[in-house]
């Protein structure tokens, strides 16, 4: 048996993985749109795959308890809190949005991937 | 126990190892773009403009500053997407988790996608830039590798 079965499934983690998972497929498809509002394909290509990598890690490793999952998806609040640092136009408040609940969510997720290691022992 | 003692061919061992490759690249160039921006690599914008960083940034500062700014973002993307793709590589692409073998297939679609749009992006009598290169050999060696390791993500013993 897998160490990641373990993990203790609270309501707080399922509705926090939703909310995530939730982030990440919007993000998507709205990468996806870009050229759509005029940005460069090449950033809509680059934007979209980063999106979609983020959208599998949350809706499997993460869901499974996977501890680098965990660490890893804190790549989505900062990949999404950079453009706000260097862009100053209205839609980055939407990302600064995301960014505060994803990493409330992040936060309010962890007990549930570091108390496994006490669960084992 | 018989998936313990199979043995792996060439592909199938060592495809992780290009992945992991792939994502360090990416963490590199993207870092790369996210300091310099647009002086990172001035064939890009020779190839899609015809003219050096310098000439666009004295005849035009504004569409400068623009193209700069979405070089710095483009930079922060690679950056991010070669640390997923680093950290999946070392932990479930090498395990064989079949879900990764499936999104890594991302990688040759995304880089046929760009290597698409340097193409169309090139002004007339210009150069195509390094991206058209490199990214037609990075989706033409993934498409490879992956292709030759689907039996290690693929059998019935993984997952």
């Amino acid at each position: 048996m897998s160490t990641q079965t373990v993990i203790t499934r609270s309501t707080t983690f399922e509705v926090c993985w939703i909310v995530l998972l939730m982030i990440s497929v919007l993000a998507t498809f709205n990468h996806i749109m870009l050229p759509l509002y005029g940005d460069p394909v090449a950033l809509s290509i680059g934007w979209t795959g980063f999106s979609i990598y983020a959208t599998v890690v949350i809706a499997i490793p993460f869901r499974q308890g996977e501890r680098w999952a965990w660490y890893i998806s804190w790549i989505l609040v900062i990949g999404f809190a950079y453009p706000i640092l260097i862009i100053q136009e209205s839609y980055t408040v939407a990302y600064l949005i995301a960014v505060g609940v994803m990493a409330v969510c992040l936060l309010l997720t962890a007990p549930a991937f570091f108390r496994k290691e006490i669960l084992l022992c | 126990m018989a998936n313990q003692i199979k043995q792996e061919n060439f592909f199938e061992s060592s495809v992780w190892v290009l992945f992991l490759i792939l994502g360090v690249l990416e963490i590199l160039f993207g870092a790369g773009d996210m300091i310099a921006g647009i002086e990172n690599d001035p064939a890009i914008l020779i190839s899609a403009t015809g003219r050096t960083p310098a000439e666009l940034k004295a005849q035009d500062p504004l569409l400068y500053k623009a193209m700069d700014q979405q070089q710095k973002v483009i930079g922060n993307i690679l950056l991010m997407t070669g640390f997923l793709v680093s950290i999946i590589s070392l932990t479930a692409f090498r395990r064989g988790a079949r879900w990764s073998w499936f999104t890594f297939w991302l990688i040759p679609i995304s880089t046929a996608l760009g290597v698409v749009s340097s193409y169309n992006s090139r002004l007339p009598g210009e150069s195509l830039a390094p991206p058209f290169y490199s990214g037609l050999l990075f989706a033409v060696l993934t498409i490879l590798w992956l292709v030759l390791s689907y039996r290690k993500y693929l059998s019935q013993d993984m997952e």
